[in-house]
């Protein structure tokens, strides 16, 4: 520990020096304040005893300069003085002395205080460094969020939220936002527009807003309705949500084929559609997304007819609930009473006049919708603190606009039926890890547009991958399922059979011929098993009664007549093609 | 007493080598201080005698010369109040128990 002595008389820095260098201090020492000021800042001392009454620069300014210096270190000063004077004792407190010795100097009260000030002192310095520690990780922290955010909002982003028909307001509390909204253009034209509100704010509640937007994005392009996304984004994020996080959202599509607005609302409080003279509340009829399992979620939409420059409104609860510095809330009144200000009032109309709308005509209004619920809101809460994100979204359906979009993003593409041909060969250390049915269906979405991808053609390629496997490859004998313990059997077999499979392949082929309707499909399943006999079995099915209940090992066949125009085998049973007609609902 | 012995000893005994030029310094600037005594006293310069015999007040006070050191309080404290009636006579006094402190440092250290 290094110690700086400041005292003009040389007796007493003598007896001090030597009383500290005794007890293995290092000891500096400067003859007045203003040299005490400069051997301070060369030789950077842990302790001061510093006089008080010296020439050139007292003691009392001295310490006052150091002490400046020091904000982010803790340097004690002792003050030497021989005074008693009460005066003098305070000033010396006031300029930021830490304590006194008394002349004449008692060394083991010497040692004494410098123990003291020295624990303090690191107790300071460790509270200094954490402090410095402390704003670094923030510092950082800032940073990375930054980043980060940026990075969110491309994600977020890829839509056509900047279009000139959508006025968006977007206020979160922090960096991050918990409200989310999402708009693309469908490929077949028209609007998809996701609005939401997950549980809480920031960076956790923002977090959701990843897969969400992923579902939204790539079924809006590959041409699925809001019933289809808002049934997959459910089931994500109640998959990926902790319990207790959701997501309130309003979805809305804005087809202008049919000039229709289908809308699915779960807990959005705020959702209107503005027709000009009227006003529909787009009401919530649904359980947050999240919450629901598939099988008890609804995915229904509502319809409502729409008209050119028809409006629709969006907002989170975050409008709905800011308070004024009263503690009373916005309030879905307020915000209804805003949708009357540009409201074309008929004049056989009186129930909509005796609302508080504005008395002047729309033309000499000096703002629009949307500007004017913001200025509203802002005259309501003043300068009261947000306490929520805060989003507001207005979307005019500017037909020729929204059109035009779907032209320049090149998206408006209607999938046309045509020719086309694929085949799969799975062999059998393949068959053991990949499921080949999903796989199909996925790539005629990709050739075909995903109308291609119905229920019954799944049941299709499930059915006949099975009758390849099981009777091909594994040669498991499908009588085993006709009795419940044979159909348990059946697949203890099955399971154990594929996992011993060492060779063998199946050959998946797939061609379309488009027709008036959609297209014809041919669908081949050969596999390298040693087949059956297929005459045999041909006799055994025509023999069955109809009204005999169907045995487990008939399902799925009959399913495959049912949906089939045709389904033949070849004559040694180990090919199985079948002719399915699929429509196309784009045409 | 004129000299505080015990107080001497601990000096010497932790300073050693150093406690015979603690004792030539205390002694040539105590020459020093004395004649700038003398002179701020005959000037009536208040804060000059005031500063003077606060300095001799604590160093002689450090080196157990305590004799010397009440004098010299006394003048300061005096000084402090600007009343300089009695400045002359401290002075003599302050003079006087300097000289015998010094002798006897001489004497036994």
């Amino acid at each position: 520990m290094k110690i700086l002595i400041v005292d003009d008389d040389r007796a007493n820095r003598l007896i001090l020096s030597a009383y500290l260098k005794k007890d293995g201090y290092t000891v500096v020492a400067a003859e007045n304040g203003l040299e005490a000021i400069g051997v301070f800042q060369s030789e950077g001392p842990d302790l001061i005893l510093m006089d008080v009454m010296m020439p050139v620069m007292d003691g009392y300014e001295a310490t006052r300069r150091i002490k400046m210096m020091t904000v982010d270190k803790f340097i004690p000063i002792i003050f030497l003085t021989a005074m008693t004077d009460e005066k003098a004792l305070s000033q010396c407190v006031e300029v930021g002395g830490d304590d006194f010795l008394t002349k004449p100097y008692n060394r083991t009260i010497l040692k004494a205080k410098i123990d003291a000030l020295e624990r303090v002192s690191q107790l300071y310095n460790t509270v200094f460094q954490q402090k410095r520690e402390l704003i670094s990780h923030y510092e950082h922290e800032a940073k990375e969020q930054e980043v980060a955010r940026k990075v969110f909002d491309s994600i977020l982003n890829p839509g056509c939220l900047s279009s000139d028909n959508i006025q968006l307001h977007l206020s979160p509390m922090s960096l991050f936002n918990g409200d989310v909204v999402l708009a693309a253009v469908k490929p077949t034209g028209g609007l998809h527009i996701l609005f939401g509100d997950f549980t809480g704010h920031g960076l956790a509640a923002s977090l959701g807003a990843l897969p969400l937007s992923d579902v939204f994005y790539s079924m809006t392009a590959k041409g699925y309705s809001i019933s289809d996304i808002v049934r997959e984004s459910n089931h994500k994020l109640k998959q990926q949500l902790p319990t207790g996080m959701f997501l309130a959202a309003c979805l809305v599509e804005i087809d202008t084929n049919n000039m229709v607005l289908k809308y699915w609302n779960g807990a959005i409080p705020g959702a209107f559609l503005h027709k000009g003279d009227s006003i529909v509340d787009l009401k919530s009829k649904n359980l947050p997304l999240g919450i629901l399992g598939d099988s008890v979620f609804s995915d229904k939409v509502d319809i409502i007819e729409i008209h050119d420059r028809d409006r629709i409104i969006l907002t989170t609860d975050g409008i709905l609930e800011a308070e004024n510095s009263d503690g009373k809330m916005f309030g879905l009144e307020r915000f209804e009473a805003c949708l009357h200000y540009d409201l074309k009032v008929a004049s056989d109309n009186l129930t909509i006049n005796s609302l508080p709308a504005d008395d002047s005509p729309p033309s000499e209004l000096d703002a629009d919708l949307f500007q004017h619920i913001l200025d509203t809101l802002d005259d309501f809460t003043l300068e009261q603190e947000q306490t929520d994100d805060v989003t507001l979204g207005v979307i005019t359906c500017d037909i020729n606009y929204i059109n035009q979009l779907a032209s320049q993003k090149g998206a408006y593409k209607k999938f046309v039926p045509t020719h086309w041909k694929f085949d799969l060969y799975f062999f059998y250390d393949s068959i053991k890890s990949i499921d080949p049915v999903p796989l199909v269906n996925q790539i005629m979405g990709e050739i075909q547009g995903h109308q291609i991808q119905q229920d019954h053609l799944s049941t299709v390629l499930t059915e006949m991958f099975c009758n390849s496997l099981d009777h091909g490859l594994l040669e498991l004998d499908s009588s085993l399922k006709s009795t419940p313990e044979g159909f348990m059997q059946f697949y203890s077999d099955k399971e154990s059979r594929l996992n011993g499979l060492e060779s063998g392949s199946i050959l998946i082929s797939v061609s379309n011929a488009p027709n008036d309707t959609g297209g014809e499909l041919t669908i081949v399943f050969e596999d390298s098993g040693k087949g059956f006999d297929v005459k045999k079995m041909q006799n055994e099915m025509s023999s069955v009664d109809k009204d005999t209940p169907i045995k487990f090992s008939g399902r799925g066949l009959s399913l495959i007549n049912n949906y089939c125009q045709s389904v033949t085998y070849n004559d040694s049973g180990n090919r199985i093609e079948c002719v399915y007609s699929w429509l196309n609902n784009d045409i | 007493m004129l000299v505080d012995i015990d107080t001497l000893n601990e000096l010497k005994e932790i300073m050693g080598d150093d406690f015979d030029e603690l004792i030539a310094i205390f002694i040539s600037d105590g020459n020093t201080q004395v004649e700038n005594l003398r002179l701020a006293v005959s000037t009536s310069n208040s804060e000059d005698i005031r500063r003077i015999a606060h300095t001799l007040k604590g160093s002689s006070a450090n080196l157990g010369i305590n004799t010397l050191s009440e004098s010299c309080r006394v003048l300061e404290h005096k000084a402090a109040e600007d009343s300089l009636e009695d400045a002359q006579e401290l002075l003599e006094q302050i003079i006087s128990n300097y000289e015998a402190a010094k002798e006897a440092l001489e004497e036994k250290f």
